[in-house]
């Protein structure tokens, strides 16, 4: 893994443009001739393929092990709910336990423990996965299914896809994370070796870029900061670059541009049709990457 | 007929899109109409005290997660801790290591550990923030720990300090501002809530993220609303506006690009007070009076 180029792209703020980096940087990766493992963790809202204008397949389904009570079997004793680490499973002595999907972590505690086997295995889909491939870029990604709240389940799900991959199909790899700093992020930054921080020139931007610096602290990691529409009137930019050179970042601008609107509207990298904006990835490319 | 609580959520599925300039601006408009208070569930990175600014009157830390802390002493190194573990936090080298910004405190390791060698540990998963904003009405606020996912029961005790001081102070309405995405805040902030504002901007990628939503509030019957914002970005408006028509979907209404919200943002102000003429704030404003129409609470 030491030679391989990991680097995640993250910020606080959702908007700020973190999609539209991951995938730019994976599509001009592409374009000189890498092959890159572009891994979609925004597990809310994985849009990457969108972006992409490429056609995604489901890769899996992503199933948590739930309780299934054999009422024929269960006396009642009530060990299953005793053991049961989130509340799931409820009830009174002498009666089959109810069941309460939402809270069911999938841990199959209670199925070991029930001393008369009378829970069968029972599942629950919660997510989905994709694959899908443009060019020399292979794409993963898994999404939440709408109404579940267990987004670090789908991230680790997502996490243990990764690690079946064969890596040494590829040159670089590029992770697009959630926005915030919650679990399901540090499970992708974990995955990274260095993280460009997005972020835009507005007090909302610095005050989420500074939540996210906390992050990568933790980890340990190496960063470089990326200023999005940095261009665009704000007075707050100078405060970015202020504070990105305390920590020793280097700081990259992305001018605002129209054409990255309707790159997004028609599924084409923005670095594909626009020069100023390439140049500007390119950069990304020399500093980060080292590549000429 | 009077009800026991009205509250708005504003909510996007995908981030960047308008909410929080579309909060702050409606909590302006309400405030000016009505007793509103504010409330920002976006527990992960908040941002209305920003453009609000708070008068903080009381800040305190809360005690909603535990940790797995693995008893040295007592461990065999199993491994059945590690294998269990659904959050992939409990890493196995010599000795199972918890990594502590991955563990959930589900306790799915303590109970499954044969020589009880593991134990939780409380410790404080964020800070639940009470205060005024220089307008004068009250906004509950929170901060979560970097890397802490109990996000939706910190999300619960804004949305339950905010309907504490709105039954104290007999307030019309709770305005609350979401988080971006669809898992556990965001469902935290829908449930049992009077009526969802969806913020979205024509582009495939919100509107798949405004559709996410969509599946959430149909599934909790919420009733919603849709704001298109920055709609004469793109040349996708067309496409989104038939999308949403085709499934019955209510447009609130459309707020044009307008450089005026980012300058008014940058001054840390709603853009309906910034710039009360500008496009975004004209716009803002009718949705306003639709929205109150649509409420019915004129």
């Amino acid at each position: 893994m030491a030679e391989l180029n990991a680097v995640a792209v993250t910020g606080g703020k959702g908007g700020a443009g973190k999609s539209t980096i991951a995938v730019n940087l994976a599509a001009l990766l592409s374009d000189i001739g890498y092959r890159v493992l572009l891994v979609d963790a925004d597990v809310d809202n994985p849009n990457d393929y969108i972006y992409l204008g490429m056609e995604r397949r489901e890769a899996g389904r992503i199933v948590i092990r739930t309780p299934a009570i054999d009422q024929s079997l269960c006396d009642g004793c009530l060990e299953c709910v005793r053991i049961c680490p989130t509340h799931a499973l409820l009830g009174k002595k002498g009666n089959v336990p109810l069941f309460f999907e939402d809270s069911c972590l999938g841990c199959s505690l209670c199925a070991e423990i029930c001393p008369r086997k009378a829970i069968k295995e029972g599942k629950k889909e919660i997510g989905t996965l994709y694959d899908g491939e443009s060019g020399k870029i292979k794409m993963i990604s898994a999404a939440i299914r709408p109404g579940e709240a267990r987004s670090p389940l789908i991230a680790h799900n997502l996490v243990r896809f990764f690690r079946q991959i064969d890596k040494n199909q590829f040159d670089k790899i590029i992770i697009d994370t959630c926005p915030g700093v919650a679990n399901p992020v540090m499970q992708a930054l974990r995955l990274a070796d260095h993280a460009l921080i997005v972020t835009e020139p507005t007090p909302l931007g610095l005050n989420t870029m500074k939540l996210s610096l906390k992050a990568i602290e933790k980890l340990n990691m190496s960063f470089d900061i990326v200023i999005n529409r940095a261009d665009v009137p704000s007075g707050i930019t100078e405060a970015i670059e202020e504070d990105a050179a305390k920590r020793g970042a280097r700081i990259f601008r992305i001018p605002y541009d129209e054409e990255i609107i309707e790159a997004a509207v028609n599924g084409v990298p923005v670095v594909r049709r626009n020069n100023r904006i390439r140049q500007v990835f390119l950069e990304i490319l020399r500093e980060v990457f080292s590549i000429d | 007929m009077p009800m026991e609580k009205l509250e708005i959520t504003v909510i996007s599925g995908k981030g960047g899109v308008g909410k929080t300039t579309v909060s702050s601006s409606l909590l302006y408009l309400f405030h000016n109409r009505m007793k509103v208070v504010a409330a920002d569930a976006d527990v992960d990175t908040p941002s209305l005290h920003l453009i609000l600014s708070i008068e903080v009157a009381e800040k305190k830390p809360l005690f909603l997660s535990s940790r797995a802390k693995i008893r040295e002493e007592l461990c065999s190194s199993c491994g059945i801790c590690a294998e269990k573990c659904p959050f992939g936090a409990i890493e196995m080298g010599e000795k199972p290591m918890v990594i502590e910004y991955m563990c959930d405190g589900c306790s799915v390791c303590e109970k499954a550990c044969p020589l009880n060698a593991v134990e939780l540990v409380p410790f404080a998963s964020g800070n639940l923030i009470v205060g005024r904003t220089r307008f004068g009405f009250p906004i509950v606020t929170a901060q979560l720990e970097v890397g802490e996912h109990n996000s939706g029961l910190l999300v619960n005790e804004v949305r339950r300090k905010a309907f504490e001081i709105y039954k104290e102070v007999g307030g019309d309405v709770i305005l609350t501002d979401g988080a971006p995405g669809i898992g556990c805040p965001v469902i935290s902030s829908l449930s049992a809530t009077e009526y969802a504002v969806i913020v979205t901007e024509p582009t495939p990628e919100a509107l798949q993220g405004a559709d996410r939503i969509l599946e959430i509030t149909r599934h909790f019957r919420i009733p919603s609303g849709i704001i298109i914002n920055k709609y004469n970005m793109s040349g996708f408006l067309e496409k989104m506006v038939r999308h949403f028509e085709l499934n019955g979907s209510r447009i609130l209404g459309m707020i044009p690009l307008d450089f005026s919200v980012v300058e008014s943002i940058s001054n840390a102000r709603p853009v309906v007070e910034h710039k009360p003429n500008s496009g975004a704030a004209v716009a803002i404003k009718s949705i306003f009076d639709e929205l109150v129409e649509v409420l019915d609470i004129g």
